[in-house]
């Protein structure tokens, strides 16, 4: 769409032009001259006496056609006028010498008058014609660019965009927000919008209310600067178009304007309306894939959950029972197992828990600078034991910069990644964490020697309830979540996360989180309270 | 400690939780006083004056906060409390108004003891000393000379900045201890400072560079993410 710059009063929406103004009629005497001077001509030479009406009747046609119906009367009249007096004996009066003429005279006004009045109506239509198309025109490229646009708040500046474009004047759309209230939609404001006097901001919810057009020169509060109008759309009013037309050219709008920005109206009504909709319906997926989610989550879960329980509950009760009977050893492994089997539970639920939060959006990121270096070491930490007795060797530069995370969720990540290396890799054998700068992104990578990844397991193995093909060792399982979980945390840090096989042997799990932003400076010794 | 076995007094509401604490305690050798809300604890702990109190933040009857607020206008018994993991705001707030230490549930009896240990031992620190830096601390190798005002590692000197050793001399004096992100930056850079949690990370990091053999794998300077710093002691 070529950037073109609408004048006031030319734009498709300017009234029919010039209608009557005086030079019109300048213009009408001239032509009549020019045919008075024609017809003498013709006369002089003695051709036929129809010629000389003819002449006049052309030029009653021009003007006609040129100038619309009132130059054509009046060059109708003049036509008969002029012929009676300079070209019909005695010249230089209107008394005529044959009777006649009169019946000619009658004749070439009758049908100078028609033939202006026709001619001056198909100029109209032609006229009306070409208004229409323009105004379809505008209309047809504001559809064409509201149906290209999605999102509520594009939508909102587009069609600001093109309205202000076709009226050459401030454009707003005001839509109702959480509380109902009225309020100026994204790109303008009401400061550089259309310009809010107290008038105005009352009277745009009232368009809403009455349906109706509003503001100035129309229904309630006249003197408001601007026009409101309600868009409304096909289950109702979304919301008020507020339009100020340019300094100068606050007249009130023609029937034909009035129309076309209805017309306009509608159809960003119709737009909104659409819109809203389509994101209802976007909710209503998102609310049924939840679901989907919640409830296969439920299933594997609930089968999950059973397996250690039934456990513990058969080796208390026979603790319980046949205590006395048992000997030492066999207490013991049913003591280990109630140990054992409880802490596979707690992780188990901390993981679903974790994962519900992270899926409702209940957990927002808790973002602060801080050094990557600190959140290993606490995770490391909170291991403990669980790594036994694999080497971890941490290569982390020095001079890594401060990045922006929530400490607690990226401790989940490295958690759930190293309890997957001392779950999967046998015992003993290392396991590596690496960070380093890459652009503007960090990465961070855990890395065991363990059997590694199947074939395509990488690509499904941050999805839901998909556990290691490998096979855990010493028989311990998962859900199947903490990759999930790992992909849910880096993804809302804005990150990627991705496994791949190690050269040499070995699962490689890296991630990735966003290094952009300066980190805050820290004054060397700053804020020293006094001793 | 004294030939009387400290008395800990356990605000819990779960019964199967009051007979765990109450089994594990009795095992290791402390007296146990129970309360199942925090408004019987509260009338409890006057009449029999607790050596330690466990609470459960999520109480019935009362908020867990209210419960340490009360505690705390009257004593300085060492509290411990007990909540859900992923809570970490509630620790804060917890640990911000005054409570000494918390255990994240589930847990177990090994850590149970060495939270009690290591907040009765801060108690009685802080009793002997009477507030004063007159004593050093010692763990492992790091020693914090706090009247000197001198830090060794395996007795070789370290040399720190007048901050570094402001936020060291804290750490040591409630070695063992959970402090805040918000208490740290009040004490150290003041209250302007409290939001201001980079500083203290990049402070931390120092030190750890300096006294941490490894600093991804601290030994001394340990992270409770999302809550605030310890120093080891044991």
């Amino acid at each position: 769409m070529p950037e073109q710059q609408v004048n006031p009063g030319e734009g498709p929406l300017a009234a029919p032009e010039r209608q009557g103004s005086w030079h019109d009629y300048a213009w009408t005497a001239l032509i009549m001259a020019l045919c008075l001077g024609l017809a003498k001509a013709v006369s002089l030479a003695r051709l036929a006496e129809p010629n000389v009406v003819m002449i006049f009747l052309l030029g009653v046609v021009y003007v006609a056609v040129r100038y619309g119906r009132g130059p054509g009367v009046v060059a109708s009249v003049a036509a008969v006028l002029l012929y009676d007096f300079f070209l019909v004996p005695p010249f230089h009066t209107l008394a005529v010498a044959d009777a006649q003429y009169l019946l000619t005279f009658g004749v070439m006004l009758v049908v100078a008058l028609v033939i202006s009045t026709l001619t001056s109506r198909v100029r109209q239509h032609a006229e009306e014609a070409r208004q229409r198309e323009r105004r379809m025109e505008a209309l047809y490229r504001l559809t064409r660019q509201l149906a290209a646009t999605s999102g509520h708040d594009q939508l909102v500046v587009t069609a600001q965009r093109e309205l202000s474009e076709i009226f050459g004047g401030d454009v707003s759309i005001f839509l109702p927000g959480q509380d109902g209230a009225l309020q100026p939609g994204a790109g303008i404001g009401l400061e550089d919008g259309v310009a809010g006097s107290e008038a105005d901001i009352a009277v745009a919810p009232r368009a809403l209310d009455r349906g109706k057009l509003a503001g100035m020169g129309a229904g309630p509060l006249p003197s408001a600067k601007a026009l409101y109008l309600p868009l409304v759309g096909p289950e109702g009013p979304v919301g008020v178009l507020g339009i100020r037309l340019p300094q100068g050219t606050e007249r009130l709008l023609t029937p034909d304007q009035r129309q076309l920005l209805e017309a306009c109206a509608g159809q960003i009504g119709l737009a909104l309306q659409r819109t809203a909709l389509a994101e209802q319906a976007q909710w209503v997926l998102v609310q049924v894939e939840a679901e989907r989610v919640r409830s296969s989550l439920l299933s594997s879960v609930s089968h999950d959950l059973r397996t250690p329980l039934a456990v513990i509950a058969g080796s208390a009760s026979s603790l319980l029972e046949s205590g006395a009977a048992q000997t030492t050893e066999t207490r013991r492994e049913l003591l280990q197992t109630i140990c054992d089997e409880t802490n596979r539970m707690a992780i188990l639920i901390e993981n679903v828990l974790r994962m519900t939060q992270l899926q409702s959006g209940a957990i927002a990121p808790k973002k602060q600078w801080q050094p990557l270096e600190e959140v290993v070491g606490s995770a490391l930490g909170r291991l403990g034991k669980a790594l036994a007795d694999r080497p971890v060797a941490t290569r982390i530069p020095p001079n890594l910069p401060l990045l922006h995370f929530d400490g607690v969720l990226v401790e989940q990540v490295l958690l759930n990644l190293l309890d997957n290396a001392a779950k999967y890799a046998p015992p003993s054998t290392p396991v590596d964490i690496f960070a380093f700068i890459e652009g503007d992104r960090a990465v961070i990578e855990v890395a065991d020697r363990g059997p590694g990844l199947a074939p395509g397991e990488e690509k499904h193995i941050f999805d839901k309830f998909v556990r290691g093909a490998a096979g855990a060792t010493g028989g311990r399982r998962g859900v199947g979540l903490g990759l999930a979980i790992c992909r849910a945390i880096v993804e809302i840090h804005g990150g990627r996360i991705w496994a791949e096989n190690r050269p040499g042997g070995g699962a490689r799990f890296v991630f990735t989180i966003p290094a952009e932003g300066q980190p805050p400076a820290v004054d060397a010794e700053a804020g020293k309270v006094s001793e | 400690m004294s030939d009387i076995p400290s008395l800990v007094l356990v605000i819990e509401d779960d019964d199967a939780m009051r007979r765990f604490l109450r089994a594990s305690l009795a095992a290791a050798g402390y007296r146990v006083a129970e309360a199942e809300t925090g408004d019987a604890g509260l009338k409890q702990a006057p009449m029999q004056p607790p050596d330690i109190v466990l609470l459960d933040l999520g109480l019935p009857d009362m908020d867990g906060l209210e419960v340490i607020r009360n505690l705390r206008t009257w004593s300085q018994v060492p509290i411990v409390v007990v909540s859900a993991r992923g809570q970490e705001k509630d620790k804060v707030a917890a640990l911000d108004v005054g409570a000494d230490d918390y255990l994240t549930k589930p847990f177990s009896v090994g850590e149970l003891l060495a939270r009690i240990r290591v907040a009765m031992r801060h108690a009685a620190r802080i009793a002997a000393g009477g507030g004063a830096e007159a004593t050093q601390f010692t763990v492992a190798d790091l020693k914090v000379d706090l009247a000197a005002r001198r830090i060794f590692l395996a007795d070789k000197e370290v040399h720190l900045t007048p901050l570094e050793y402001r936020l060291m001399g804290i750490l040591a004096h409630h070695a063992g201890k959970v402090l805040t992100h918000r208490f740290l930056l009040e004490k150290v850079w003041g209250p302007p400072y409290v939001e201001e949690t980079h500083y203290l990370r990049v402070y931390m990091a120092n030190l750890r560079r300096k006294l941490e053999a490894d600093p991804a794998r601290p030994r001394y300077l340990l992270t409770e993410q999302g809550v605030g710093y310890r120093l080891a002691d044991e």
